[in-house]
């Protein structure tokens, strides 16, 4: 009996550590850090029309809520990462702009999932604020939390993720699946006469993954371009096995890879570095997403052919200038009154669904020197 | 256990000769010495009855200070100084977060258990501190003595070309081996896993002992960070999540007891090996590798621990 001691032990112990792993913020995220779920437009993988019919929801947010008087705002992302940073600093500005309370800000729940989140989201209803931006980690389950703030009379708009299926008043962000598209633009442009590409990614079951794969492969699908296989997954081990995946993917394949595509924002730096290893700079194409530090290094480099990158910065600033005008004016006047400015800036604002497409940049060399002095003049980081 | 390891390379890779590419083996290779580094370290506290659930963080947490120092210190002093002083500063943050683990844990008598897991925590709090969620850049070209630590070759561009890090294993691995096969420390910490009360009652400065144990894990946790932080040209603050559970895989594959007393730096690194081993075979062998390799890598830790407790009981 003492002798299996030490091995039920060792079981038990490793099984509580696994668990334990769970309480990571990173392993149970279900969607990317940089820039997440977003569904695509209807009629394609998901949908960002409301299922349930908010006209009246709607109707009620349109007479102005507090015309005058302090307005506080707080923003609620899905986790903690670089890429929320920009968005924290658009905040800023969006604040300022919009001459909110200046303790309006941006805060996140310890663990990236539906019930830490819904703590902060009602720690963040009791101290009274005028409006919540929310990013929620999962669209459904979030819905009666966010229907049960509406209900309460504050105003609640998603961003860079949606929960199509709440009473949210707007959504703000990327369409995945047409930021997927634009890459497989690229790819296309990049390779005329057809190619082939392996994917890199960190989990395919999160929404924006598979809205920005789809996307892409809608796009190269009837320009000969195809894929090796299935994306390489893993499970947001952005240092070790994003780097084995493309180690693996070079060795398995060799010259019949063009090239390399990297769905999540930590895939770029970690192919850029295999591939280079691999000698192969040059002889491949390496597009990807998400403006992260060592991209934005690389694209300074050139090592990067193409980087479709959101606009994090804009999430804060627009959640902040949407939040006090629906305060002030009302829903509908909100919306308005921002459509000439944002569609002025390349954005689409649809005031029939309520949804603020902030777009995506396509960058390359070509024009990556102009793109990094606009982050370096706005003090961005990353993107 | 090698047999078993041989088994399952072979039952995924026989039919692969990608998996046997010069290039695979050397990625192999290099990954496995990047997790043995610090499950050496694990290995000892085990064997000692305790555990280190912090290596994961430190491994951030030792990536943030190196880049944070080395980049700071490049703007008052010469390229080289800053980068041994930032190593140097590194391991001894390291070290120091080991020497209160053992004290915590002795002194005060907490769980092991309980003491790293804070660690995990408060270390992969302050990795994000440092510099406010973002990584720290370290740039291949401008230290590119980092980068050679954990992305060089002995021997390049030849037919033995070995990884460096492969090599740094080699070295810790033999120091490592002979302090617990050939010298007092080594007895004492084997000892202490077996039965702490007794071996404190025969008049062994058991502290002494949990201090190297728990300190020599942390301070190959830093240098795993240094190594990280190399390999992926950057301090990263969300690195090395979930590391220390791989790091008790390896060890425990490799016949550890987490009850204390059994353990060898050898067969950490062949349980180390095995997993890698499998996680390439995966890759290469299977179009959607992402779907099984819980599975099969689940399986074969499960079928690890069978064939040690077997052998174990036939004793």
């Amino acid at each position: 009996m003492m002798k299996r001691l030490p091995l039920l032990g060792g079981l038990a112990v490793l099984a509580l550590s696994v668990s334990l792993t769970g309480c990571d913020p990173d392993k149970n995220k279900p969607t990317d850090t940089p820039g997440t779920t977003t569904p695509a437009k209807a009629g394609e993988t998901g949908s960002t029309v409301p299922a349930t019919d908010n006209k009246a929801t709607f109707a009620a947010f349109n007479k102005p809520r507090k015309e005058t008087g302090d307005i506080t705002l707080k923003v609620i992302t899905n986790g903690n990462s670089p890429f929320w940073d920009s968005m924290g600093e658009g905040l800023k500005v969006g604040v300022k702009e919009a001459g909110a309370n200046p303790s309006s800000g941006w805060t996140y729940p310890q663990k990236a999932d539906n019930n830490s989140q819904k703590d902060v989201f009602e720690q963040t209803m009791a101290a009274n604020v005028d409006g919540i931006a929310v990013s929620p980690v999962q669209a459904d389950a979030f819905a009666a939390v966010i229907d049960s703030a509406i209900a309460k009379g504050v105003p609640v708009i998603t961003f860079d993720s949606d929960s199509p299926t709440s009473k949210r008043l707007a959504y703000i962000g990327t369409i995945n699946y047409e930021a997927g598209k634009r890459a497989g633009e690229a790819a296309v442009t990049l390779f005329p006469n057809g190619g082939a590409f392996v994917a890199f990614v960190g989990n395919m079951t999160a929404d924006n993954a598979k809205q920005r794969f789809q996307g892409f492969v809608d796009a190269t699908k009837d320009h000969k371009i195809t894929m090796l296989q299935a994306p390489y997954e893993d499970d947001k081990d952005a240092t070790g096995r994003a780097h084995a995946n493309v180690a693996d993917a070079i060795t398995k394949y060799g010259n019949k890879i063009n090239g390399f595509l990297g769905l999540y924002s930590y895939n770029g730096p970690a192919i850029v570095d295999e591939v280079q290893k691999a000698g192969l700079l040059g002889k491949v194409k390496i597009v990807v997403f998400d403006g992260e530090p060592r991209t934005l290094d690389n694209l300074a480099k050139k090592l990067v052919d193409v980087a479709v990158v959101q606009k994090p910065f804009e999430f804060g600033r627009i959640s902040a200038r949407l939040l006090m005008l629906i305060n002030r004016k009302g829903l509908d006047a909100a919306l308005m009154e921002l459509k000439p400015e944002l569609e002025k800036s390349g954005m689409t604002v649809d005031p029939e669904k309520h949804i603020i497409d902030t777009g995506v940049q396509v960058i390359t060399p070509a024009n990556a020197p102009a793109f990094l002095k606009e982050l370096k003049d706005k003090g961005l980081k990353s993107t | 256990m090698v047999l078993v390891l041989l088994g399952i390379v072979m039952f995924f890779s026989s039919a692969r000769e990608n998996f046997y590419s010069q290039r695979n083996m050397s990625n192999v290779f290099l990954q496995v010495a990047l997790l043995a580094v610090f499950a050496i370290g694990e290995t000892v506290v085990i064997i000692t009855g305790g555990i280190d659930l912090s290596l994961g963080s430190l491994i951030a947490f030792a990536g943030m200070i190196l880049a944070g120092i080395v980049t700071h210190l490049d703007l008052r002093m010469f390229t080289l100084g800053a980068v041994v002083l930032a190593v140097i500063l590194t391991l001894l943050a390291s070290l120091s977060v080991g020497a209160l683990h053992a004290a915590l844990i002795h002194k005060l008598r907490l769980p092991a258990f309980v003491v790293t897991l804070v660690s995990l925590l408060v270390l992969r709090s302050q990795s994000l501190v440092i510099n406010h969620h973002q990584q720290i850049v370290i740039s291949a070209t401008k230290y590119p003595l980092f980068d050679w630590l954990a992305n060089g070759k002995f021997f390049k561009d030849t037919a033995f070309a070995v990884p460096v890090p492969v090599v740094i294993l080699l070295i810790v691995a033999v120091l490592v081996h002979l302090t617990l096969t050939r010298t007092r420390m080594g007895r004492y910490l084997y000892s202490i896993g077996s039965n702490e009360q007794a071996t404190e009652l025969s008049g062994v400065n058991v502290f002494r002992v949990k201090l190297f144990a728990y300190g020599l894990s942390a301070l190959l946790g830093g240098l795993a960070g240094i190594l990280w932080a190399g390999y992926g040209g950057q301090g990263d603050p969300q690195t090395g999540s979930s590391y220390e559970l791989d790091a008790v895989a390896a060890a425990v594959v490799g016949g550890a007891s987490l009850s204390g007393g059994q353990g060898s730096v050898l067969g950490t690194v062949v349980g180390a090996f095995l997993l890698h081993a499998i996680f390439s075979s995966i890759n290469l062998t299977l179009t959607e590798p992402g779907l099984w390799r819980g599975t099969v890598v689940g399986g074969v830790l499960m079928l690890a621990v069978l064939t040690t407790a077997l052998q174990q009981r036939r004793r």
